[in-house]
């Protein structure tokens, strides 16, 4: 359903674009030595430069343009050959050299695109551009009455910002692209998509405009929204802020908000008027970076499988549902999973077991699938007991809880506990004679044509077999020694 | 040897080799100098301690065989160089209490080689000025008329040789402060290829033109100090990788079919030795050709607009949270006003605000990348020139020094100060001066032609 | 290219200096004059064509092999430091979010 907002003046439509910053997964810092780890003690992870000393210089760590280069290709972008690093200049405690290392003029990713999926169906939404910069470190504030305490270790630390085209007319646009965006940096390992630890943060700009007008009208950004939901929220509040602002006749200035998620508010930060002049120019310490195609290629040539393609590869190879490839691709721990527990197995009948009690497991013990006491293998292996016949469905459940609980081997479980499912004929065939002798009357009601009874009798027969007769077999014997008793 | 300081790196070098005399003894004559001659202000802080210590490792080294380049030699640092241990100032008052936790790479490089340090010496304030009178601890004295300043930024290095204060000295060049100050204090100075010479552990002016460099007694002194100086950095990331060669070995006095360009803009004022200089090269056999460098006069405002655009953010890092002295304020921005007001001298307030404009949203499209196209446009003159003649020859300074007082009222401004020194410093090229004030400009890494065609000028007394 | 007072007072905030009315009236004043003057020297036709040079470096950039080789010395991060904790460096309280 498109998102509209109506008001007196019409219908209004969002326009809205968002800057996600992605801190890079390297082990050291993007211009210096230092580790890039969280929770060291701080300012521990801190060289002279990250302290901005007099005379420090900075000198580029090869997996940061790497991991750059490999999420441009997951947004099916242009990678640059040359690329620039600028300085970007303010003053605030937590930046000690007063100004940022990033790329403005020449970026080194070029423009791209995510597909985002809604219930109106599939949009390319434009990504502008992919540049590399230095995160700033961190100010607390609740430790001392008059002083703020800082902390560099975060400082230096190689960040991806991705900057959309104003594409996204939906705050469900906006909520999939950053999930799709997430899926796509950890698919490939450059960044761990943690919004809730602040690996990846998501600034918004948010106008809205009356459907039918070309021109964009002036836009409020909102800085530092810290989840998929409350992206969501801020943009549908934001749009709805300004629509009846509009509707009243009232101006607004193009500003910088922060939203509040305990108030479900965004609060001014800073006007137009007093907007920053970052003075970007070019970094002397810094040669341009200059790409060579060889080098581009071999990093893609060694680009792990994307989400999308290895969607349709489960479709198209795996025989799956649409539905169930988008679900298990869409994390890339879990793709990796499924794929190895249904190696050699029925897909299908794998991703059931993955979607259904797998899922439902973890997420009682709060687990995520990379901890599974169930390793993808023993899955696929109880998968293959169904398949030959060896315990059903029914057995398989308690099997697999025994599996999560214990982390036992599927087949030792049904070994131990004796659940392998009964096919000698004969013991059944005696059991079913016994149990219809002892229910003549029974027998007499179906041969009266009460037919409905059978599902009695076969429930007798599972039960005293404790589940173990393969209910098909089950069916045709009692068939059989129904058909006797009647000659 | 009666006086030991009043020698030339070289002869000490030689000296110490014939165990003439130990470090020990040459560093206390430095020491004693250096006290009689304080009121010069050639240095910010002396190291008398360290320097004893250093000797006397020095002394113990050599009795064990191990003799480096430098053994021995005692030089003063200017205090742009970041020192471990040793506070460091760029004759800044908000850099006062900084003691440096790191060394920078080329002391690193002399001290490796055995050199003693004596102490840290004046310059302009974070090098800003042709004077050394914007430094928060007074101007320096020029050694051979106390009337005057001893010319900057690198005063204080310039001083320390010239009044026989040192062996030889280390000093920073961005638009002429290392061959102005050798000019004014008549000793040698030599700034080589940008790049050369690791800028690691120096304090940034201006990060595009900085190049850390040498002054000494003689020009062979300056290619010894080079020489050690010079490497492959990997903490710069604008270090070269190309070999180092060994200048002092290639100073062969042989110029013979060399080609010298005389550039005619560079002749307007010309000194009383110049025509003498221009027959003694010819008689070396060297080949006199009139060049043009046309756009010399754009110079001066692409140095301003470029070196105070980047100084504005290198000395933004001053700010009163991490080092140096703070003063302060109720709120972040008020501590970071104050501790600025009170730390930095006019001058540098004066360029960072100028800088600002430059990098503006307003000024940077219509000066700051005008200014870096010109600069293309002054590296062409010199591409042209170059596919002519092997090196470039001119005067240094073509005017005596001035007064302190005609400093702070605007001499260093004058056109005749840097004219002939800047566009070398935009195109990074190694250039240097003979302790006769006249000048050698080389193309692009050709470090040892340029030191050998200025030992040969400086024959020309 | 006009300066005026307020524009250099603006800049100075912006590098965290003051200046007073009088002096900025004099820089401007100054600076107005300068930057006319080197308005005129950038018409110069033969800029047009030229890639504005950054610096005189001419290798490639460095790049280094992602290992941890720094850190681990908060004391001597901190030693110089005007006002600090054993952990921390401490500034007056900030307020607000990014400043300008």
């Amino acid at each position: 359903m498109t998102y509209r907002i109506t008001g007196k003046s019409g219908e209004w439509e969002l326009v809205c674009g968002l800057e996600v910053h992605c801190q890079i997964i390297s082990e050291s810092k993007v211009f210096s030595g230092a580790s890039a780890a969280f929770g060291a003690a701080p300012n521990q992870h801190v060289a002279f430069l990250d302290a901005g000393f007099p005379g420090q210089l900075p000198v580029l760590n090869i997996k940061c343009v790497e991991q750059c280069i490999k999420t441009g290709m997951g947004l099916n972008a242009k990678i640059n050959k040359h690329s620039v690093f600028d300085r970007k200049n303010y003053f605030y405690g937590d930046l000690p050299t007063g100004y940022q290392i990033t790329q403005l003029f020449y970026p080194i990713v070029g423009e791209g695109y995510i597909e985002v999926e809604t219930e109106d169906g599939k949009r390319k939404i434009g990504v502008e551009r992919l540049h590399l910069e230095q995160d700033a470190g961190k100010s607390i504030h609740d430790m001392h009455p008059t002083y703020s305490y800082l902390d560099f270790n975060r400082t230096g630390v190689g960040l991806m910002e991705i900057v959309s085209k104003p594409d996204i007319r939906s705050p469900e646009e906006a909520g999939d692209y950053l999930r799709k965006l997430r899926a796509m940096v950890r698919y490939l390992g450059t960044c761990d998509g943690n919004m809730d630890e602040g690996s990846m943060r998501c600034d918004i700009n948010v106008s809205v405009r009356l459907v039918g007008e070309t021109e964009f009208r002036h836009r409020v950004e909102i800085k530092n929204v810290n989840s998929v939901k409350f992206v969501m929220q801020a943009i549908d509040l934001e749009a709805h802020r300004q629509v009846e602002l509009y509707e009243a006749g009232e101006s607004f200035p193009q500003e910088t908000r922060l939203f509040d998620a305990a108030s479900g508010e965004t609060r001014s930060m800073r006007s137009k008027e007093n907007a920053l002049d970052y003075r970007y120019f070019p970094d002397p310490d810094l040669p341009p970076l200059e790409l060579t195609d060889e080098y581009i290629e071999n990093i893609r040539k060694n680009l792990p499988e994307l989400p999308e393609a290895k969607r349709l590869r489960f479709i198209e190879q795996l025989g799956l549902p649409e539905y169930d490839a988008g679900i298990l691709v869409a994390d890339r721990d879990t793709a990796a999973y499924f794929e190895k527990a249904a190696q050699g197995q029925d897909a299908k009948k794998v991703a059931n077991w993955v979607m259904g009690d797998l899922f439902a497991a973890l997420n009682k013990d709060c687990l995520a699938i990379t901890q599974s006491p169930v390793a993808p293998e023993q899955l696929g292996a109880l998968v293959g007991l169904i398949t030959q016949g060896v315990i059903s469905g029914k057995i398989a459940k308690e099997v697999f809880e025994e599996m999560f609980k214990t982390g036992k081997n599927p087949d030792v479980i049904v070994k131990e506990k004796g659940l392998e499912q009964v096919s000698d004929t004969g013991a059944i065939e005696a059991m079913i004679a016994q149990i219809l002798a002892d229910n003549m009357d029974k027998v007499a009601e179906i041969h009266a044509g009460k037919d409905k009874l059978k599902g009695w009798f076969v429930g007798q027969i599972m039960k005293a077999s404790q589940g173990k007769v393969n209910p098909g077999l089950a069916n045709q014997l009692l068939d059989k020694k129904l058909a006797e008793t009647k000659a | 040897m009666t006086d030991l300081t009043q020698h030339t790196l070289l002869e000490l070098k030689q000296g110490l080799d014939k165990k003439e005399f130990s470090s020990v003894e040459l560093t206390q004559a430095y020491l004693a100098r250096m006290a009689e001659k304080r009121h010069l202000n050639a240095y910010i802080t002396e190291t008398p301690e360290k320097a004893l210590q250093m000797a006397k490792e020095s002394d113990e080294r050599r009795a064990k065989g191990q003799v480096g380049l430098l053994e021995g030699l005692p030089l003063s640092v200017k205090d742009m160089f970041c020192t471990k241990g040793v506070k460091t100032t760029a004759a800044s008052k908000i850099l006062s209490n900084f003691i440096p936790p790191f060394e920078s790479t080329t002391t690193q490089h002399l001290w490796d080689a055995g050199a003693v340090l004596l102490g840290k010496t004046n310059t302009d304030e974070f090098a800003m000025g042709s004077s050394t009178i914007t430094s928060y601890y007074g101007p320096t004295l020029n050694p051979h008329d106390e009337t005057k300043v001893a010319g900057g930024s690198s005063g204080g290095p310039a001083c320390s040789v010239g009044a026989h204060l040192c062996a030889g000295a280390t000093g920073t060049e961005t638009g002429g402060s290392i061959r102005q100050p050798a000019s004014f204090c008549r000793v040698a100075g030599y700034k080589p290829t940008y790049g050369r010479c690791s800028r690691y552990g120096v304090i940034a002016y201006a990060s595009s033109l900085d190049v850390p460099g040498v002054l000494g007694h003689t020009v062979a002194d300056c290619a010894l100090m080079t020489q050690v100086m010079a490497g492959h950095d990997p903490k710069d990331s604008t270090s070269s990788h190309r070999p180092v060669e060994p200048y002092v070995q290639m100073l062969d006095k042989n110029i013979t079919g060399l080609k010298i360009g005389l550039p005619k803009e560079y002749q307007e004022l010309l000194p009383d030795n110049w025509e003498k200089a221009l027959q003694f090269l010819k008689e070396q056999g060297a080949e006199l050709v009139d060049v043009s460098l046309p756009h010399t006069e754009e110079a001066g405002m692409v140095y301003y607009i470029v070196s105070q655009g980047e100084a504005t953010a290198n000395l933004a890092r001053y700010d009163g949270v991490r080092y140096g002295m703070r003063v302060d304020g109720a709120t972040l921005d008020e501590m970071y006003m104050n501790t600025r007001m009170d730390g930095f001298g006019e001058e540098v307030r004066r360029r960072m605000i100028l800088g600002t404009f430059f990098t503006s949203a307003k000024g940077y499209y219509d000066y700051f990348v005008p200014a870096q196209k010109m600069r293309a446009l002054i590296k062409q003159d010199f591409d042209k020139a170059f596919e002519q003649v092997d090196v470039l020859f001119s005067p240094a300074v073509p005017i005596p020094p001035f007064t302190v007082e005609e400093a702070r009222h605007g001499a260093s401004k004058g056109r005749f100060n840097d004219t002939y020194l800047m566009p070398s410093c935009l195109t990074g090229l190694p250039a240097g001066c003979a302790n006769n004030g006249l000048q050698v400009i080389g193309k692009m890494w050709d470090d040892a032609l340029v030191l050998k065609v200025l030992d040969v000028v400086e024959m020309c007394k | 290219m006009m300066m005026d007072k307020k524009t250099i007072q603006e800049m100075a905030f912006w590098v965290r200096v003051h200046i007073p009315d009088a002096e900025a009236e004099e820089m401007a004043k100054e600076f107005s004059e300068t930057l006319n003057w080197m308005g005129e020297r950038f018409k110069n036709p033969e800029l047009q064509a030229l890639k504005p040079m950054v610096t005189p470096f001419d290798e490639p950039i460095p790049l280094r092999d992602d290992v941890v080789t720094d850190g681990n010395k908060a004391d001597e991060v901190l030693s110089n430091a005007p006002c600090h904790t054993d952990e921390f460096f401490a500034v007056p309280k900030m307020v607000g979010g990014e400043s300008s």
